[in-house]
């Protein structure tokens, strides 16, 4: 523990240089920024400034990058809650109550919670990783395929807990998620599904124009439909800051978004999306009063907040303790410590310790620069709202047509916005939920690829499951949570509103 | 210590290139053509960011700059596994000399599964960048600890479909495992992953038994122990592992000669002023010794006898070929 | 609108069969393990049955009937919109971004706000055009398709 501290403090002095705490600085403006913007985000930024942090020492470089990322799950919230259109895929289900509060005039609260909730949980994620990163990394490291088949089981298990409208219909979102998954290219036998001879077709669907088509397009669609310019949202706000009663709601499912998103943020493959659904399923789950989820409950934005934001911080520890990435936005990570020149590995704390400790230093402190940037500019966010719609919408649309482009560069990626935009519009109006499909249409291809590659690793079949521990309790806590599902129905909400 | 060495490296190099370095450019400026490039240099990866391939790319840009002085930038077109992009560059990319692929022997596999859309002939191939095996690697306290390739071989003999090896799908990887076990008669547990590296993160958790990495994937956790190598493909020991065998050398065979072969190609329409200056631009930004320095920190070597644009091309055809000859052995293709 | 909601029950369930047959023709089980139909065909069971569910569900119980378009105009709108942004991505490999924008986006303006003037549109277009491209093209530094003006 103290040896920890002597090398942390080490970081610290590292990092503690002006050019060094500017870089962090800049990376933790510009991940706002790309949180904000629709459509663009971590990893594409990412990929344009990597030719940039050659020319900077390895620190700077490793912390300016980690910066936007986490960045992005601050800034991912604020479109999310203002205008129902979210940032990121990280921030879908922060649209739900974080719009609906938006809508009763309280943006402000939904937005500082949004940010505090990440700070705490962001901190939190970095204390843990602080001290125990080996021993997590030797736990990581173990798990394999038929871990990974049962936490896709789990995770899809807390799908249908979210369901909160007809049982049927979540069923077709669910397989319209996940079929939608398959099409592309079938990565364990690499042959093609569904791509009808079209070269486009075999890259599979990108996530993001998924999601800003289904929950973005779809908005604006909704949105001018009902209306000329759009419905008016209170900008009247009552008030500015979380309240008393805010935090009262909001400091459990913090600490339990913080602890979920670590736990999936660890495993290769969970990342800060998966963690942010999985918390609004567990807030609805716990919650002693379910009825209002969907309807402003501040509960729906702290928890998933400060899940996705816990979920980078221990997706940090693979990369930084093994070498090991676990997701596209930490093997760019790799690859820039590569190219700066650092070889990543479990031996980068021993032989370059000052990047090690310098790397988890600058966390602490770019966590603590978004906060300072995002909580006063509530504020100024806000009055986004004064913006008429008529002026506000057709921005937001070549926003969103630039930001999904810049993910692959693929003129085809914004038709598949589009048509999603006009299907989740069509779904909407037919009291369909669209959070359920995103959530399968990132847990199925990961659940399919384990799910396979156990069943050809394994001597016997899907016994595998049952012999090794930890596949076996995450898979008994799967089967649980539906028993439970199943006797005791859903929620004492029905009648929820859809997003 | 990696950054002292850089930073060695750099300095010392720096002092006799930097009198070379005016007579590069002055060669450089007398093959340019008038008003070319008007734009940024786009170098098309097909690859995600922060891979391999795009890791080289990117060192291969920062040097292209420094020879030539012209902007560039790098760009990942991915998709479909290199399919998507690979068919940019073969029917889309503009041929007025603005976009240039960083491309790899994979180009071939890619080209038969775009059915007949194009071939790897319809692109140029101007500058070969470097070369690298294959490393056959277990886990450093796993059951084939000792014994190196010969045990696992005997194992896989022994007890057919038990030893549980990595497997991409459709490329060499596969015919890796294909070759092995023709050689000793054995059979493999091939258990598919989408790619070396997610494969590599299970050998280190004893989820698979025998796996195969690139040098800069597997270097770090050589360095710490966890994995060991055993040996490599390629048809003479690698100057990074002087002590590990080649696969022929076990097997008794000839065959195996995979690895990874990256170079620089061009759509064949742009005019032959322009690729003649980007051939030499090229060929003197991956001849620059600091670039050679930061390949061989990669793992990767570059191969003096394929320095032009005519004995590159010349390998690609006999690369192709010999892949294509593996594909009609094993009963892939028709002849 | 229950004619709507039966076709679209209706629908899913045909959905459904189609990728089921889709699926069982990329085949079931593959070498030591589940095939690449093996999935596809989980999710088209899924469609079908919920489709099947939501289909009883609306005949038994019948569909509150409503106007489908919630606004008078409203299917103008939405057609509008729909038309400008497809040809927003037509034009955009040709104009590029900017310029697309800038030719979009004041149509786009004037289906939300009828009333107000083309001039209005067009400056909203432009100012938002230029932001836009701002943001990504130069301080991001995007690499985005350019127009005939070289942006």
């Amino acid at each position: 523990m103290d040896a920890t501290l002597v090398a942390l403090s080490g970081g610290f002095a590292a990092i503690l240089t002006p050019g060094t705490l500017y870089y962090i600085f800049i990376g933790s403006l510009i991940g706002t920024l790309i949180g904000v913007l629709p459509g663009i985000g971590p990893l594409a930024a990412l990929s344009l400034l990597l030719p940039a942090t050659v020319a900077l020492p390895p620190v700077a470089a490793i912390a300016m990058l980690s910066a936007i990322f986490y960045g992005s799950m601050y800034g991912g919230s604020i479109t999310s809650i203002l205008v129902n259109i979210p940032g990121e895929a990280a921030s879908v289900v922060t649209c739900l109550d974080g719009h609906a509060m938006a809508r009763q005039g309280r943006a402000g609260p939904a937005l500082g919670m949004a940010a505090l909730g990440s700070f705490i949980a962001g901190t939190l994620g970095i204390v843990v990783l602080t001290f125990f990163s080996p021993a997590l990394s030797v736990f990581a490291i173990r798990l394999g395929p038929p871990e990974y088949c049962a936490l896709m089981v789990l995770g899809l298990a807390c799908t249908i807990l979210m369901i909160e409208g007809s049982a049927f219909k979540g069923m077709i979102m669910i397989g319209l998620g996940a079929g939608f998954a398959t099409q592309g290219m079938d990565v364990v036998s690499g042959e093609f599904r569904f791509t009808f001879n079209s070269i486009d077709l075999t890259a599979g669907i990108e996530l993001i124009a998924v999601v800003i088509g289904l929950f973005g397009v779809s908005e604006i669609l909704t949105n001018v439909e009902k209306s000329e310019g759009g419905i008016a949202v209170k900008t009247k706000l009552r008030n500015l800051w979380p309240s008393a009663k805010d935090w009262a709601a909001s400091w459990a499912p913090i600490l339990r978004g913080s602890g979920l998103g670590f736990a999936v943020g660890l495993v290769p493959g969970g990342g800060p999306v998966t963690a942010s659904f999985l918390s609004y399923a567990l807030e609805r789950r716990v919650a002693r009063d379910p009825s209002g989820f969907g309807q402003g409950r501040i509960e729906g934005v702290a928890g998933p907040e400060a899940a996705n934001n816990a979920a980078v911080s221990s997706g940090m520890i693979p990369l930084l303790s093994l070498g090991i990435p676990g997701n596209a936005v930490t093997a760019l990570l790799m690859g820039a410590l590569i190219i700066n020149g650092v070889q990543p590995g479990p031996m980068l704390i021993v032989e370059n310790p000052q990047i090690f400790w310098g790397v988890v230093a600058s966390l602490y402190v770019g966590n603590v620069f978004l906060l300072i940037l995002n909580l006063p500019l509530v504020g100024l966010w806000v009055q986004l709202l004064r913006v008429p719609y008529s002026v506000l919408f057709p921005t937001i649309v070549l926003l969103a047509m630039v930001g999904t482009y810049s993910a692959n560069r693929n003129i085809f990626d914004l038709w598949v916005m589009l048509g999603f935009g006009v299907l989740g519009w069509f779904l909407r109006k037919l009291d369909y939920e669209l959070a359920p499909l995103v959530l399968a249409f990132v847990l199925a291809p990961l659940l399919e690829q384990s799910l396979r590659q156990s069943m050809v690793m394994s001597a016997d079949g899907a016994w595998i499951f049952l012999a090794r521990p930890v596949a076996a309790t995450l898979l008994g806590l799967s089967a649980i949570l539906l028993i439970f599902v199943a006797l005791k129905g859903r929620s004492a909400n029905n009648k929820g509103a859809t997003p | 210590m990696n950054l002292t060495r850089r930073g060695l490296v750099a300095a010392t190099a720096m002092l006799p290139a930097a009198a070379g370095a005016q007579d590069a450019r002055a060669r450089l400026n007398a093959l340019k053509p008038a008003g070319f490039p008007r734009e940024p240099i786009e170098m098309t990866v097909v690859y995600p960011a922060g891979g391999g391939m795009d890791i080289t790319a990117r060192v291969v840009q920062r040097f292209f700059e420094k020879a030539t002085g012209e902007r560039s930038l790098v760009n990942n077109r991915t998709g479909g596994a290199g399919l998507v992009g690979h068919t940019w560059l073969a029917t889309q990319a503009p041929a007025d000399g603005h976009a240039v692929g960083i491309v790899a022997n994979l180009i071939f596999s890619d080209a038969v599964r775009s059915q007949g859309r194009w071939s790897w002939t319809d692109l140029d191939h101007i500058a070969h960048i470097n070369a690298e095996p294959l490393n056959l690697v277990v886990n450093a306290e796993g059951p084939f600890r000792q014994g190196g390739l010969p045990a696992i071989l005997e194992a896989a003999r022994a007890r057919p479909g038990t030893i549980r090896a990595l497997n991409v799908p459709g490329g060499y990887y596969e015919y890796l495992i294909e070759q092995l076990e023709a050689a000793a008669g054995a059979r493999f547990l091939r258990v598919p992953f989408q790619g070396g590296a997610p494969g590599i993160t299970a050998l280190l958790g004893n989820n698979i038994d025998l796996g195969f990495g690139f040098f800069a994937e597997v270097r770090g956790h050589l360095a710490a122990n966890r994995l060991l190598p055993i040996a490599v493909t390629g048809r003479t020991r690698t100057v990074f592992l002087p002590d590990t065998p080649t696969v022929n050398n076990v097997t008794g065979r000839d065959d195996v000669n995979w690895g990874v072969s990256r170079w620089v190609a061009i759509p064949k329409a742009v005019p032959a002023d322009r690729k003649a200056w980007l051939a030499a631009a090229f060929h003197a930004a991956i001849n620059d010794p600091e670039a050679a320095a930061e390949f061989r920190n990669l793992g990767a070597l570059p191969d003096p006898a394929l320095n032009t644009p005519e004995a590159l091309q010349a390998d690609v055809v006999r690369m192709a070929q010999a892949e294509r000859d593996f594909l009609i052995a094993s009963g892939r293709a028709q002849r | 609108m229950s004619a709507l909601h039966i076709g679209v029950g209706l629908f899913w369930v045909l959905f459904g069969l189609a990728l089921a047959q889709q699926s069982v023709a990329l085949g079931l089980s593959g070498p030591g393990g589940p095939g690449s139909g093996l999935f596809p065909l989980l999710a088209a069971i899924l469609i079908t049955t919920g489709g099947l569910g939501v289909l009883a569900g609306d005949l038994r119980r019948g569909v509150a009937a409503g106007p489908f378009w919630a606004a008078p105009g409203a299917g103008l709108r939405i057609g509008l919109l729909i038309l400008v942004m497809a040809a927003m991505i037509l034009a955009v490999p040709y104009l590029g971004f900017a310029l697309s924008g800038a030719l979009g986006l004041p149509l786009l303006f004037r289906t939300l706000s009828p009333r107000a003037s083309w001039w209005l549109a067009l400056l909203v277009g432009l100012v938002a055009a230029t932001v836009v491209h701002l943001l990504f093209a130069v301080a991001l530094g995007t690499p985005l398709p350019r127009g005939p003006l070289g942006f």
